[in-house]
C-alpha cells in the first residue's frame, strides 16, 4: 500500500489514501527505548489518560461528550519491538462523510484532547483517579492466577528472561507500583514530549492539508528522531525446567524456544515458515501427532515473537500426559532438522499470501504492515510475496538447526473433572 | 433468485431456496476476502427429540450437538477438511452455540474450490467407533479449560439456577461425563434430522459473483438426493416463569470474587416485533450500566469493583435473559445496586437520543465489513425468519416515548445470584 511522508518540525505523518472505508484512522506512536520501569507507568497513564480530561473530568460526562460526536473509538496502549517500545493513541472514527460536516475536526481535537489537555493540578495528576488506577492495576496482577492461560504466559515470560536487563517479576511489579503516586506518574507523562519520537498514521478518505493543518494546531513537544527498531538476539541458555502448582483440572504447558544466529532473510521469512509448519495451525506438525493422533489436547499451538528471536508453544494438557506431550513435542522440534516437506512448506507459502492480499481488506491491517515498513525494515507487501517464496526446504531445515528449547513451564493442575457434575 | 436491498446501506443481497430446502443469501461486497457460513438451525439445547424416520422422541446426552460438529470434519475417504482449507490459503472453523451449529470458511481465492469443501463438510457425515472415541480426550481438554475459567463456571451455574426446564440450561459443551454416552448412532440421529438442508442457512458476503456461485451450490445439491425432507419434532418445554434456584456460591481458586446476577423476563405477551424488543432492552440497558450511566462512574470510583458491571442479553423461547457480571473484592451490596438501578426505569430523552443516533452509526459500520454482514444475515434469518432489508428504518423509527412504555411494562425483578469465591478449608 503506498503512502505519504509529511515531515513536521520534529515529527512525522505518513497519510495512506483509501477510500473503501467509511472510518478513517489516525494512530499517534511515542517510541523510546524500553526500561523495566515502563509495563507499570504505561499502564497506569493508560487509565488515567482516558477516564477524565480537563474539560470533561467525570467518566460520565467523558462518555456523553463522545456519544455526541458519534462515539469516536479512543485506545492508548503500548507494545514492544525488541528494544524499543512504543506508546500509542489510536482513534477510529465514522468519516464525516456519514454523518456531519466538521465531525473529522471534532473527532481529533476529542481524541488529542486525552494527551495534549489531561485534568492536571499543581504539577500532578488527579489523586482520585490515579488511586482507583492503581488499585486497579494491583489488584489485576494479584488476581493474574485465576485465568491460567495468562499466568502461564506471563510466566514463560518471565523464565525466559527476555531483555538485557532484570525485569519486574509479578511481584516486583506490585512492589514497584506502590511506590508511585500521581506526581511521579505525571513526570513520566510530560518524557512522552521531550524523550521520545513521535510518528502519526493517518489512513482513510482524506484531506492531507486539513488533516495536517488540525494535527499541527494541536501537538507540541521536543520530539526525538527516530531511528530503525533494534531486534533482540542471543544465545540460548541451558534448558530450564518449571513447574508452578494450579488447582485447576487442567495443566498448562508453555515451552519457549530460542532462535540463534538468525539473518535478515531468516528473521523475517523462513523463521515464520519454521513456526507455522511446526505449529501454525490445523496442518502443523504439533497439531497432527500432539492433538490428532495421541488425543492429548483440545489445543497446541507455536507464536512467534520475532523481535525478541523467539517462539512459544502453547497447549493445555492432563497434568498425567506431561512427559508423553513434551517428548512428542521435541521429537517434532528435532524432526524439523530433517523432516520437511514441499508440501508443508507450500501450504505455508498460500496461507501466507492469503493473509497478504486480505491486508488491504482492513484499515488496521493497511496501518500495521505500513507501520512495520517505517519503524522496522519490513518489506513491502509485493516484497514479501516475492521473497517469501525463496525459501526453501532446505532453508527450513537449516533454521531448525538453530533452534534450541530454553524453557519448559508447566502449571500444574490436578483433579479429574468430578467436580463438573 | 431474487435481490433484495439493504436500505440506505449500499448491500445488495440474492436470495433463493433451493428445491431441497436450503436458504440462500449472496451479499456482493467490494473486498478481496469472502466470508461464506453454513448454519444448522440446530444447537447445544436441543436435546429431546423424533429422529427422522423414526416413531419415538429420544433423549440425546449433552454435548452431543458440539460433539458432532467435531465430528463433521471426519470423513470416510480420510479426507483432511481443515487440512484442505489450509491448503487453499482458507481461515475456517465451526462453532456451536445453544441455538445453532455455523461452519465457515474466509479467504480471498480459490473460493469455488472452498466452497465445496463447505459443502462436503455438512453433507457427508462419517462417524465410527473408533473415531468417536478418538474425539473424547480432545473435547474432555476442551471442558476442563471451561469449567476452569471462574468467570465461565460462575455463568455456567447461573444458566442453571435461571431456568429449570429449558436445557438452553447447560453448557454447550456438556460435561466431561456426558459425553462418554456419545456413539455414532447418537450422532447419525442428530445428523439426519437436523443436518437436512431444508434446516439449514448458507449465507456468502464479499467479493463473489452471485449468478455463477448460486449456479454452483444448485449443481452441487441436485447430485445429492435430498427428496425426503424431515419433519423436524422437538420437545416442548413448560418452563415456569420464576426462576430455579435465587442464590449460590460456588468454590473456586480466585482472588477475589466473581458476582453473575441474572434476570428472566417472559415476552410472550409483549406486542411488539422481537427486533425492537431486543433493541429497546438494549438500549435501556447501555443508558442504565454504559459509560454514560452515574452507576459506571459509581462503579469506577468504588475500589471494591475490580471490573465494571458489564451485560449480556440473549432471548430463548419466551424468554430473555439479561447477565450481568463483575469482580469485587468483597460482594458487599453490589447485588442489590444492580436490581436497584435495572429497576428504576427511568431514562431521559436526551440519553435515549445520544443512544439511538449512535446504534445507527453502529449499522453504518457492520455494513463495511464482510464478516459482519454475513454474522448479521445469518442472524437475522434465524432470528426474525428473513434479514432486515430495512433495519435502518426500523432503528431509525425507534422513539423515546415507545421505550419508556416497554421498559415499565417489564417486570425486573425474578433474577439469581453467583457468588464465585476462595476455597476455604
Amino acid at each position: 500500500m503506498k503512502y505519504t511522508k509529511k515531515e513536521m518540525d520534529n515529527y512525522n505523518i505518513y497519510f495512506i489514501k483509501t477510500k473503501k472505508f467509511k472510518t478513517i484512522t489516525i494512530s499517534f506512536n511515542f517510541g523510546k527505548e524500553i526500561t523495566k520501569e515502563d509495563q507499570v507507568y504505561r499502564a497506569l497513564l493508560k487509565r488515567v489518560l482516558l477516564h477524565e480530561t480537563k474539560k470533561y473530568p467525570d467518566l460520565d460526562k467523558l462518555c456523553r461528550a463522545r456519544m455526541n460526536i458519534y462515539d469516536p473509538v479512543v485506545n492508548i496502549g503500548a507494545s514492544e519491538s525488541g528494544l524499543d517500545r512504543i506508546i500509542y493513541l489510536d482513534t477510529t472514527f465514522v468519516n464525516e462523510k456519514y454523518t456531519e460536516k466538521g465531525m473529522n475536526k471534532k473527532s481529533i481535537e476529542f481524541a488529542l484532547s486525552h494527551l495534549y489537555d489531561p485534568y492536571v493540578k499543581d504539577g500532578a495528576f488527579d489523586k482520585k483517579v490515579f488511586e482507583i488506577a492503581k488499585h486497579e492495576f494491583i489488584e489485576g496482577m494479584k488476581a493474574i492466577k485465576d485465568n491460567p492461560d495468562n499466568y502461564c504466559k506471563e510466566r514463560i515470560w518471565e523464565e525466559m528472561e527476555i531483555y538485557p536487563f532484570d525485569e519486574f517479576n509479578i511481584k516486583e511489579t506490585i512492589d514497584f507500583t506502590e511506590t508511585l503516586n500521581e506526581k511521579d506518574l505525571y513526570k513520566y507523562y510530560q518524557t512522552l514530549f521531550t524523550e521520545n519520537s513521535l510518528d502519526i498514521f493517518v489512513i482513510g478518505d482524506t484531506n492531507e492539508e486539513e488533516i495536517t493543518n488540525i494535527l499541527n494546531n494541536i501537538i507540541k513537544g521536543d520530539f526525538k528522531k527516530r531511528g530503525k527498531d533494534r531486534f533482540i538476539s542471543r544465545k540460548a541458555e541451558k534448558v530450564k525446567v518449571v513447574t508452578d502448582e494450579s488447582d485447576t483440572e487442567q495443566s498448562k504447558l508453555a515451552i519457549g524456544i530460542r532462535y540463534e544466529d538468525l539473518t535478515d532473510f531468516e528473521r523475517k521469512y523462513v523463521s515464520l515458515a519454521y513456526n507455522n509448519i511446526l505449529g501454525g495451525g490445523w496442518n502443523s506438525k504439533l497439531n497432527k501427532v500432539v492433538r490428532e493422533e495421541n488425543s492429548l489436547c483440545y489445543y497446541i499451538y507455536a507464536t512467534r515473537k520475532i523481535p525478541f528471536g523467539i517462539s512459544f508453544i502453547y497447549s493445555g494438557i492432563d497434568a498425567d500426559n506431561y512427559n508423553k506431550t513434551v517428548d512428542l513435542i521435541k521429537k517434532q522440534i528435532e524432526n524439523m532438522k530433517t523432516n520437511v516437506s514441499e508440501e508443508e512448506l507450500r501450504r505455508v507459502k498460500d496461507v501466507y499470501n492469503n493473509a497478504l492480499i486480505s491486508i488491504e481488506d482492513s484499515q488496521n491491517s493497511i496501518l500495521n504492515n505500513v507501520m512495520g515498513q517505517v519503524f522496522t525494515d519490513a518489506d513491502d507487501i509485493h516484497e514479501r510475496k516475492i521473497n517469501m517464496e525463496k525459501v526453501t526446504v532446505d532453508d527450513v531445515k537449516n533454521l531448525a538447526k538453530k533452534v534450541k528449547i530454553e524453557v519448559i513451564y508447566l502449571l500444574k493442575g490436578g483433579s479429574n473433572g468430578k467436580e463438573n457434575l | 433468485m431474487e435481490k433484495k436491498t439493504y436500505k440506505k446501506l449500499d448491500l445488495d443481497v440474492y436470495e433463493e431456496t433451493l428445491t431441497c430446502g436450503l436458504k440462500v443469501f449472496i451479499c456482493p461486497m467490494d473486498r478481496h476476502e469472502v466470508f461464506a457460513k453454513m448454519t444448522t438451525n440446530y444447537g447445544a439445547s436441543t436435546i429431546e427429540f423424533k429422529p427422522h424416520l423414526k416413531e419415538e422422541f429420544i433423549k440425546i446426552p449433552l454435548g452431543t450437538a458440539h460433539f458432532l460438529e467435531h465430528k463433521m470434519f471426519a470423513k470416510k475417504d480420510n479426507r483432511d477438511i481443515m487440512s484442505l482449507f489450509q491448503q487453499n490459503g482458507a481461515q475456517s472453523n465451526a462453532f456451536t452455540s445453544s441455538h445453532v451449529t455455523s461452519y465457515y470458511f474466509a479467504s480471498p481465492s480459490k473460493f469455488f474450490e472452498n466452497l465445496n469443501l463447505l459443502l462436503d463438510l455438512v453433507t457427508q457425515p462419517y462417524y465410527t467407533k473408533e473415531n468417536v472415541e478418538k474425539e473424547m480426550g480432545i473435547i474432555d481438554q476442551e471442558l476442563k479449560a471451561g469449567f476452569d475459567n471462574p468467570f465461565e463456571a460462575g455463568y455456567y451455574t447461573t444458566l442453571l439456577n435461571t431456568f429449570k426446564e429449558l436445557p438452553y440450561r447447560f453448557p454447550v459443551g456438556g460435561y466431561c461425563e456426558t459425553i462418554k454416552e456419545i456413539n455414532p448412532d447418537v450422532l447419525y440421529d442428530c445428523y439426519n434430522t437436523f443436518y437436512h438442508p431444508s434446516n439449514m442457512i448458507l449465507t456468502i458476503t464479499g467479493n463473489v459473483d452471485p449468478d455463477e456461485t448460486i449456479k454452483f451450490i444448485k449443481d452441487y445439491y441436485d447430485k445429492l438426493d435430498y427428496t425426503n425432507m424431515p419433519k423436524i419434532e422437538t420437545k416442548k418445554y413448560n418452563e415456569p416463569n420464576e426462576v430455579n434456584k435465587a442464590e449460590e456460591t460456588i468454590y473456586k481458586d480466585v482472588t477475589n470474587n466473581i458476582l453473575e446476577n441474572a434476570y428472566k423476563i417472559n415476552i410472550k405477551d409483549i406486542d411488539m416485533d422481537l427486533c425492537k424488543i431486543l433493541t429497546y432492552i438494549n438500549i435501556y440497558l447501555t443508558i442504565k450500566f454504559g459509560g454514560v450511566s452515574n452507576f459506571n462512574k459509581k462503579c469506577f470510583e468504588d475500589k471494591n469493583i475490580l471490573n465494571p458491571v458489564r451485560y449480556m442479553l440473549d432471548h430463548k423461547d419466551n424468554f430473555l435473559f439479561i447477565d450481568f457480571d463483575t469482580e469485587v473484592i468483597e460482594v458487599k451490596d453490589i447485588f442489590e445496586q444492580i436490581y436497584d438501578n435495572v429497576n428504576d426505569k427511568k431514562i431521559s430523552k436526551e440519553d435515549f437520543d445520544l443512544i439511538h443516533k449512535n446504534i445507527i452509526k453502529d449499522i453504518i459500520l457492520m455494513s463495511e465489513n464482510v464478516a459482519k454482514v454475513n454474522r448479521s444475515i445469518d442472524y437475522q434469518v434465524r432470528k426474525y425468519g428473513h434479514p432486515l432489508y430495512n433495519l435502518y428504518d426500523i432503528y431509525k423509527n425507534l422513539n423515546y416515548e415507545e421505550c419508556v412504555r416497554f421498559i415499565n411494562s417489564l417486570d425486573f425483578t425474578n433474577n439469581t445470584r453467583t457468588i464465585v469465591t476462595k476455597k476455604t478449608d
